[in-house]
């Protein structure tokens, strides 16, 4: 694993020009030793509060947008996942009929894009807003309100999308140029 | 725990990765604007001479002496493509 | 979704209009994300993380939003122009009037090969984190890791049209494709070959996330040399659209993506849960989902050489398939018995927490293993290495006792640390935001708009879309606010500005991801006008006169000028003192030249006789002006919200967020409107 402790004492920046003007001897000065006044921890979680019940709908914070946005994308991959398992069933044995050739071309154009569009790159999205900030050891990311609108643009719009299915509006031609039905 | 004193010039291996883009988009161009025509073929072959001649500038420009090493790799992967994309232009 | 099967002709109805609405919700959602990234990765780490020591997820979001901002445009265009073609019949697609279907092909794929990289390059980036602490050493080859990433990103945009190997297209164009999807497996591979190597030169400990980690590098493996054999074209001539293909694209896919995920589910767990997921029953949940994908998958290479097609309801008994198809069913339910257990596991272990988590379950060395409250880290430490917590071990407590970078709150406002892109030294403290409603109100308004437009209710669509653009507005009311404080202290003594103005601020990156962003539509859509003036150069008419033209190009540089001279004359005013009318007016002189310029051009080209719906010219100009005529729109609103700023006092000297970003976006749209009237009237000429 590692070789040590480090020494704390060398600068972290050793070897580095800088790069805004910034004085990087200003680094030996961390970790402080004085200890810090009463109150700030409290003062920072007031800040940082954030509401509940219908409030969370208001909310901005990558941690709430994150795993909101992990948890729709979850729920598309379960749903487009079960439409897989209805056209496995289809294909197990031959010249069956549990699910015939149009609702088949629904099951399987609606497989294909909720899994591509409204899992795979959410999915990947949702992940990175919920752990770059903290891996970069950022408070939130730089646009907080543009994060949510992204997430209930998605939330709302693949809902509707993935909704179309049962209401009888589904598109049946997912990327085929051939014929696909066989009569 | 290694000390990580020096900068890695990454400007060198991404421009050679421009280089090669633009190389393959106008022997793209060029294979579609002439379909079936062997002047398409010689676009392609004219084209690589400065594509390549780019590398050699930027091995100069970035005082690349090894390819062990970022930017020596990087205008390596960006050569291989390069001739790589000049082979169907030549034996296809 | 290909054309002709998705124009008017063969599927009408509003199916295919819900599917491009659909899509077009991911396109938002996804190039706001790619601004956020950007951003954040560039401009947001902690002081001392220099891009050498970020994370390597970091690297791959960055790689990953590069890419969003270059390929997705091609994909909004795409769905634009099909959009137009079943709406008001442009013939972008259609043959008989000068279109061809497969411009939506090239438009589609050249986002969508890009897109599975985009998809894969993240969880690549997990990846490389997983396996650092799975096999308890530094990844080996950080470098070359990050090299391949960058590698990866260029060469999977120059492999788009082997999706396309059975159009037709000219046989050397199928090699310069096929050549690059072989190149592009090398970076791959040097990615690979490092994770193996750090798992052979540490000593790997047999956890939930080690199995997901080795099963998937196995799987995505085995889909990448099927990846390599599809892109010899004779060998695709064979199994495009068998079932060779389906095998290839879920082995990829499941290995590279899903499997690193369920990876991440159980690492990253500790961050967000009050409790660890089982280790017993993960077991069990990635035993059964390896088993059943191969069960499941592995069969269907055969199905496919055995001619099996893709998208076909049923099949002949008899031919060879019975048995094997199966097979595969038996597979799909194996897989969602170990997601199913996984969700029983889920639904009893995990509680959502953003403070008593359970923790650095399995000794994770990066900063996201700090000690963290709904405040994210109580201090922001100073970086010294690529894994701090493995090379500091005080690191967490003098994170929670307040010893590093801003301890507390300056402003009594929501705060971070804004550093500069390479050495991450620290230049000013950014204020952020707290609960807003306008967010979420905007968002489901703009879909309301959309959903209605679709559904033909056009008077509801044109409130919902008022209200979204009130909303906006309203949320962006409370940005750019004068601050009390001009500087403040972040620890220690460090005294940094509060926000600042210019090229260095968060905000101008935003705009520059945005700028870049149209700018791609608008070459797409140039790259449209060109191949069909290349398919069926007949139908070309005249354009309008080159004194109009010439017109219309001096009617934008006036805009630009204007734009700019606003900005010159805000930077020539003291601080703090109200500038006049002058700034926004002459913004909003440069916006109305903008409404000049693209009305004169859109008449035009009316008046030369085009008709957007006879030809493929017709449609792709006029699909260049309608981008114009939005862009100059919403300038004009962005115009007019300045004036109501200035205003209320709110636009002072010498330099103004807002003001910047107005007439930049002026600016902006004055260069794109010159590209879209000089390239379509100057080429091919009259």
């Amino acid at each position: 694993m590692s070789t040590g402790p480090l020494d704390r004492a060398r600068n972290a920046m050793e070897g580095r020009t800088s790069e805004t003007g910034f004085d990087h001897e200003l680094y030996r000065l961390f970790p402080t030793h004085r200890p810090r006044p009463e109150g700030e921890v409290e003062e920072l979680e007031k800040i940082w509060d954030n509401p509940t019940g219908w409030g969370l709908l208001t909310v901005v914070n990558n941690n709430y947008i994150g795993f909101f946005y992990v948890a729709a994308a979850f729920l598309f991959f379960l749903l487009a996942g079960i439409l897989a398992l209805g056209m496995r069933v289809q294909l197990a044995a031959p010249l069956q009929d549990f699910l015939p050739p149009d609702t088949y071309n629904r099951f399987f154009t609606m497989h294909g894009t909720v899994m591509m569009f409204l899992f795979a790159v959410p999915m990947v999205e949702a992940i990175g807003i919920m752990l770059l900030p903290q891996m970069l050891a950022a408070r939130d990311l730089p646009f907080p309100r543009l994060s949510a609108y992204a997430f209930w643009a998605y939330f709302v719009g693949g809902l509707c999308f993935f909704a179309s299915i049962f209401v009888g509006w589904r598109p049946m031609a997912a990327g085929s140029c051939i014929r696909h039905s066989h009569r | 725990m290694r000390d990580y004193r020096n900068d890695i010039d990454w400007l060198t291996p991404t421009l050679a990765l421009c280089v090669w883009a633009a190389h393959f988009l106008l022997l793209w161009a060029a294979s579609i604007v002439f379909p079936d025509q062997p002047v398409a073929r010689w676009i392609a072959a004219i084209l690589t001479l400065p594509a390549l001649g780019a590398m050699w500038w930027l091995c100069r420009r970035g005082d690349v002496t090894s390819w062990v090493s970022i930017p020596g790799l990087g205008i390596t992967i960006a050569v291989v493509g390069i001739l790589f994309s000049l082979l169907p232009a030549i034996v296809g | 979704m290909y054309p002709p099967l998705t124009s008017l002709t063969y599927s009408p109805g509003i199916n295919t209009d819900f599917w491009l609405l659909g899509i077009g919700f991911i396109e938002i959602s996804a190039i706001a994300g790619a601004i956020e990234i950007i951003v954040g990765v560039l401009r947001t780490r902690a002081p001392g993380m220099t891009l050498d020591r970020m994370p390597m997820f970091a690297w791959a979001m960055l790689v990953f939003a590069v890419m969003i901002v270059i390929a997705f445009p091609s994909v909004i265009l795409g769905t634009l122009l099909l959009e137009l073609e079943r709406a008001f019949n442009w013939p972008f697609f259609d043959p008989a009037r000068g279109g061809d279907p497969l411009l939506w092909q090239h438009l589609f794929w050249f986002f969508g090969h890009p897109e599975v990289y985009i998809i894969f390059l993240p969880a690549a980036g997990l990846m490389s984190m997983m396996v650092a602490t799975v096999a308890r050493t530094e990844l080996v080859g950080y470098r070359l890791n990050v090299l391949a990433l960058v590698a990866t990103g260029f060469i999977s945009f120059g492999v788009w049209a082997h999706h396309m190997f059975a159009t037709g297209m000219p046989r050397v164009s199928t090699g310069y494709f096929s050549a690059a999807s072989m190149a592009v497996s090398l970076p791959a591979g040097i990615q690979v070959f490092c994770w193996i190597a750090t798992l052979a030169a540490g000593k790997i400990r047999w956890s939930t996330p080690a199995l997901f980690v080795v099963g998937s590098i196995g799987i995505f493996v085995m889909g990448g040399l099927t990846g390599v054999m599809v892109g010899m074209v004779p060998f695709d001539w064979q199994v495009h659209d068998t079932y060779f293909i389906v095998a290839h694209l879920h082995y990829v896919l499941l290995g590279g993506m899903v499997f690193p995920m369920f990876a991440a589910f159980y690492y990253w767990n500790g961050m967000t849960s009050k409790n660890a997921l089982s280790e017993r029953m993960g077991k069990w949940v990635f035993w059964l989902m390896f088993t059943g994908l191969h069960v499941t998958f592995l069969p269907m290479h055969l199905t496919g050489f055995m001619g099996m097609p893709r998208r076909v309801y049923t099949y002949l008994p008899d031919r060879g398939l019975d048995l094997l198809n199966l097979v595969s069913t038996i597979g799909a339910f194996v897989i969602a018995a170990g997601v199913l257990l996984f969700l029983f596991d889920l639904a009893r272990r995990f509680r959502f927490t953003t403070s008593e988590d359970a923790g650095n379950v399995y000794g994770g060395g990066t900063l996201e293993w700090l000690p963290t409250g709904m405040y994210s880290t109580r201090s922001i430490p100073l970086v010294r290495s690529r894994e701090p917590l493995w090379d500091d071990p005080d690191i967490c407590d003098d994170v929670a006792e307040g010893r590093y970078f801003l301890p507390n709150t300056v402003t009594g406002l929501r705060e971070t640390i804004i550093t500069s892109p390479i050495n991450a030294e620290p230049q000013y403290l950014q204020l952020m935001p707290g609960p807003s409603p306008w967010p979420i109100g905007a968002a489901v308004f703009t879909a309301a708009f959309f959903l209605a437009l679709t559904v033909q209710a056009y008077a509801f669509s044109a409130f919902a879309g008022v209200v979204a653009l009130v909303c906006v507005l309203r949320w962006l009311w409370e940005t750019d606010r004068p601050i009390q404080q001009e500087t403040a202290d972040i620890g220690a003594g460090i005294v940094v500005p509060i926000a600042i103005t210019g090229p260095s601020s968060h905000g101008w990156w935003a705009l520059n991801t945005l700028m870049v962003v149209m700018g791609m539509i608008v070459f797409m859509a140039i790259f449209s006008y060109l191949y069909l003036y290349g398919i069926n150069p007949e139908v070309w008419i005249a354009p309008p006169s080159l004194p109009q033209t010439a017109g219309i190009a001096a009617l934008l540089v006036l805009a630009l000028g204007s734009a700019r001279l606003s900005r010159r004359i805000l930077a020539s005013k003291p601080k703090g003192a109200f500038p006049g009318q002058a700034p926004w007016l002459m913004a909003a002189i440069g916006a109305a030249l903008l409404g000049a310029a693209i009305w004169w051009d859109w008449t035009g080209w009316s008046g030369a006789g085009l008709d957007p719906t006879a030809s493929g010219q017709g449609a792709t100009v006029f699909a260049l002006l309608a981008f114009q005529a939005c862009t100059v729109a919403i300038a004009g609103i962005m115009a007019l919200y300045l004036g109501y700023r200035s205003g209320r006092g709110l636009l002072v000297g010498p330099s103004n967020v807002t003001l910047d970003v107005v007439v930049r976006f002026i600016g902006y749209a004055a260069l794109q409107g010159l590209a879209c009237a000089l390239v379509v009237r100057l080429f091919p000429g009259g």
